[in-house]
């Protein structure tokens, strides 16, 4: 499968060049049909949402059940399925505007993103025409509800070993399954299930199961620390015999359906999770503005601006990467489709290509939005304790997110291992570009040409993060190379090499997004120079500690000392004055009383 | 059966006002929406279609390009075709000029219904939707919480000092809704997206052979609201709060 994808849609590229502004999708970019689905969306949550939460939450299957059905009226399952199968046909984007608005919606939003994600996609991509006209246009009206197994109890992370099996039936009319799976999303009020099962003991295979097939039974309600609204039950297969057609891909294919879903799960997280970490700052910012201590408001105490400077910049960032990253995806499917419809080989092709940048939003957003709800909680003092404000639940809600869709620590061994398994086969060229870096360092360092650039300074500190990643990444692969099986051992290694990457994407995601707005002559340009500039502060020290860490974790004595005097030599950042411009940026909240870059009234 | 719908873009009502340099509210910085009263409006008329009592649902709108996202979303909520006329020249227009460059169009667009909310919340005036029917010499209902269209009639209930009045009218005749007329629907995401593909045609008052009077009025002054003084918290018994208020509304704000 050869797919010719333009060289900025290229996965990991951003770590070897300097990326267009232009070519970057911003939320300010939102055509005027985003525009009205994220007023549709942020209606439907006001009045379908928010007066039934406290019942919502106790988990009332019909209710649940009842408000996913409204919002299936609502046309919100609607966006990705194409319209020959009773759906809109559109794009990445357009769902992600839906999914973002949706995010703080605790566990509606989780049985939400299985509808539209794992309990469509499977069919919508890898399904056959009759399979899709079975069932598209009714999960499109949300007629039926979908979700999606895969973990079983003892297959987590380790997910292709499950142990459910299938066997062909002596007609060979059915397979014969049996086995159980566990932590099912909408396992207690789904319709239709994909399944995933070994036939005969070892070939990984997707399966459709309709609710109600004998043999198969769905557990009792989990009783969770969060996301109560939503269904996670287990699922237990007892000689279920499942009919031949209702195969989902080629049997022993199975594995390509569950990785390839994966990667548009962890961006749809992402963004999902960055509606959560705008929540939660704006109920932050206006609680903080009506509560009073020592006679002033909390929003004017400037420990508590600084917190608020801080969920401004991830929020941004998280936002800003978000958006990049569905814009290249969406942008990659339309390139390759270019001479015709995209096939589904070249859209699993452009999802697999951008695999790594999808996994980095998922890690950097799920740990930002547990930070912002932790300060959320902490700006409401006591009362942030109580479960009558909502910055209780959103607290708990979050923490799911950086366990399912890929634990953390999986996500970042993959953001990793993906690189440097694409370095090792000349698929990035990425061996080439740490030679020059090692090559360099002896001479005096060829300094950033960032003349007439705006934000030269931020664009300078990306351009070093990015050398320093490319040496410390560089002298630790050659300590193993060329043996790959040893450095996937070195989980520290990948994983830290991961917070690099992570907060080089993030930075500069963020930073295209302000140049972009300055060169744009907007008036609010400066506020988003102030979010980059604050969260450059946080992202430059990570990347410098992790490669320090990096560092002195495998190198000792004089080798040590030689590559330590080389990471100073990069690790060169501006300086900025943290006291001022937090007090400032949060300033920009307080006025908006939230997120201050909304582009949706 | 033919309705048309007057609709206003405006500012939200959570807009905070700033006054720019000239002296005048900041357009720029404040987010716009259907006026809400006007949503009621177009929603009626779209229950009304769907009831089967009329056919079709024009909005109208006197406003600049801008206004025209307002005009998709009542396009999105399912009227079947809107009219922006081009508010250029006329930004500075008071309500009589308004209403008479409204009451041309639609008299040339045809009509049997108009629709309007009774007021739009930024200037609060009251004025244009009376004005037209009064230029159009048709009768009119005003501030309805309930409407009935039958027979060549319209009834309209109205909520007056505590008691409820009905009143009936021969159509064609206007009606402007109150807030508990009815529930808006938000647009769902296939009618957002229908609605790309419905007619919005721009037209100048000139297209409908209007040359727009002069302004009756004229602004003299923008002046933002002060800010609000701190409450007043009178402690003690009842007895005491109750003689220190008094003394307060007596002493300290000279009202009593």
């Amino acid at each position: 499968m050869t797919v010719e994808i333009r060289p900025r849609i290229k996965g990991y590229s951003f770590l070897l060049e300097e990326t267009d502004p232009a070519l970057v999708f911003t939320p300010e970019d939102f055509t005027d049909e985003h525009r009205q689905f994220i007023r549709t969306t942020r209606e439907f949550v006001d009045q379908e949402i928010e007066p039934i939460r406290e019942e919502l939450e106790k988990l009332d299957r019909d209710l649940l059940k009842n408000t996913l059905k409204k919002a299936g009226e609502a046309g919100l399952f609607m966006i990705e399925v194409p319209e020959q199968y009773g759906g809109l046909g559109l794009d990445l984007i357009s769902q992600m505007v839906v999914i973002e608005n949706l995010g703080g919606s605790g566990g509606f939003a989780v049985a939400y993103g299985v509808q539209i994600g794992i309990g469509s996609e499977p069919i919508l991509f890898f399904g056959n025409d009759e399979q899709k006209q079975r069932y598209l246009p009714r999960l499109a009206s949300g007629e039926i509800i979908g979700a999606y197994g895969l973990t079983e109890p003892g297959s987590g992370s380790d997910a292709l070993a499950a142990r459910t099996s299938a066997a062909l039936s002596e007609d060979g009319k059915h397979y014969i399954l049996n086995g159980s799976k566990v932590f099912i999303s909408n396992g207690g009020i789904a319709d239709l299930y994909t399944v995933f099962g070994k036939v005969n003991g070892e070939h990984f295979t997707a399966f459709l199961i309709e609710r109600g097939a004998p043999g198969f039974s769905i557990g009792a309600e989990e009783d969770k620390m969060g996301i109560k609204s939503s269904s996670t039950t287990t699922l237990t297969f007892q000689d279920v015999k499942v009919p031949v057609e209702n195969v989902l891909g080629e049997i022993g294919k199975g594995h390509k359906i569950a990785l390839n879903i994966l990667n548009l799960g962890r961006i749809k997280l992402g963004v999902g999770v960055g509606g959560g970490i705008k929540q939660a700052l704006g109920r932050a910012v206006r609680y903080g503005i009506q509560r009073k201590q020592f006679n002033t408001r909390l929003v004017d105490f400037p420990l508590i601006r600084q917190k608020i400077a801080g969920m401004v910049a991830r929020a941004y960032a998280s936002e800003s990467m978000g958006y990049r990253t569905s814009g290249d995806i969406d942008e990659a499917i339309r390139a390759a489709g270019a001479h015709g419809e995209p096939t589904l080989d070249r859209q699993l092709a452009t999802l697999e290509e951008l695999s790594g940048e999808c996994a980095i939003n998922k890690v950097f957003d799920s740990e930002c939005l547990d930070w912002v709800v932790d300060e959320a909680v902490q700006i409401h003092g006591g009362y942030g304790f109580i479960a009558e404000y909502k910055v209780e639940a959103g607290y708990r809600d979050a923490r799911i997110s950086r366990i399912y869709e890929g634990t953390n620590e999986i996500n970042r061994l993959f953001i990793s291992g993906n690189l440097f398994k694409r370095a090792m086969t000349g698929r990035l060229p990425l061996i080439g570009a740490v030679q020059k870096i090692q090559a360099a360092v002896l001479s005096p360092l060829e300094p950033y040409d960032g003349a007439g650039k705006p934000l030269a300074d931020v664009a300078e500190a990306i351009f070093n993060a990015k050398r320093l990643y490319l040496f410390v990444g560089g002298v630790i692969a050659q300590r193993f190379m060329p043996d790959m099986d040893r450095i996937s051992k070195e989980q520290e290694a990948l994983a830290w090499m991961a917070d690099m990457v992570i907060h080089i994407y993030a930075l500069e995601s963020a930073y295209l997004r302000a140049v972009k707005r300055i060169e744009a002559g907007d008036p609010p340009a400066e506020s988003h120079a102030d979010a980059v500039r604050y969260q450059m502060l946080d992202s430059t020290a990570v990347i410098e500690q992790s490669a320090r860490t990096l560092l002195e974790g495998y190198f000792a004595d004089d080798s040590l000392k030689t590559n330590l005097a080389v990471l100073r030599k990069f690790a060169k950042w501006p300086h900025v004055n943290r006291v001022e411009l937090g007090r400032k940026l949060a300033k920009a909240a307080v006025e908006a009383e939230g997120y201050p870059f909304e582009v949706v009234s | 059966m033919k309705i048309v719908v007057l609709m206003k873009q405006t500012f939200t009502t959570e807009a905070r006002i700033e006054l720019d340099g000239s002296g005048k509210p900041n357009d720029s910085k404040v987010k716009k929406v259907v006026n809400p009263y006007d949503e009621f409006a177009v929603e009626e008329a779209i229950q009304l279609v769907e009831r089967k009592v009329a056919e079709k649902v024009t909005v109208v709108c006197l406003g600049p390009a801008s206004a025209e996202e307002a005009l998709r979303q009542c396009l999105a909520m399912g009227a079947d075709e809107a009219v922006r006329v081009d508010s250029a020249g006329l930004e500075e227009a008071d309500s009589s000029v308004v209403a008479s460059v409204l009451a041309g169009a639609v008299k040339s667009m045809g009509y049997d219904l108009l629709l309007a909310g009774y007021v739009a919340v930024d200037d609060n005036a009251a004025q244009v939707a009376v004005r037209v029917a009064e230029l159009l010499d048709i009768p009119q209902i005003n501030v309805v919480s309930k409407l009935e269209v039958a027979n060549g009639t319209a009834t309209g209930w109205r909520e007056a000092d505590g008691r409820t009045e009905v009143l009936e009218v021969p159509l064609p005749a206007l009606v402007t809704a109150d807030k508990s007329l009815n529930k808006p629907r938000y647009p769902t995401l296939p009618n957002i997206m229908k609605a790309k593909k419905k007619p919005l045609e721009i037209k100048a008052p000139a297209d409908f052979g209007i040359n727009p009077p002069a302004s009756k009025t004229r602004v003299v002054k923008y002046e933002l609201p002060p800010p609000k003084s701190g409450a007043k918290i009178f402690k003690g018994t009842p007895a005491e709060a109750a003689a220190a208020l008094v003394k307060a509304l007596r002493e300290e704000a000279k009202v009593v």
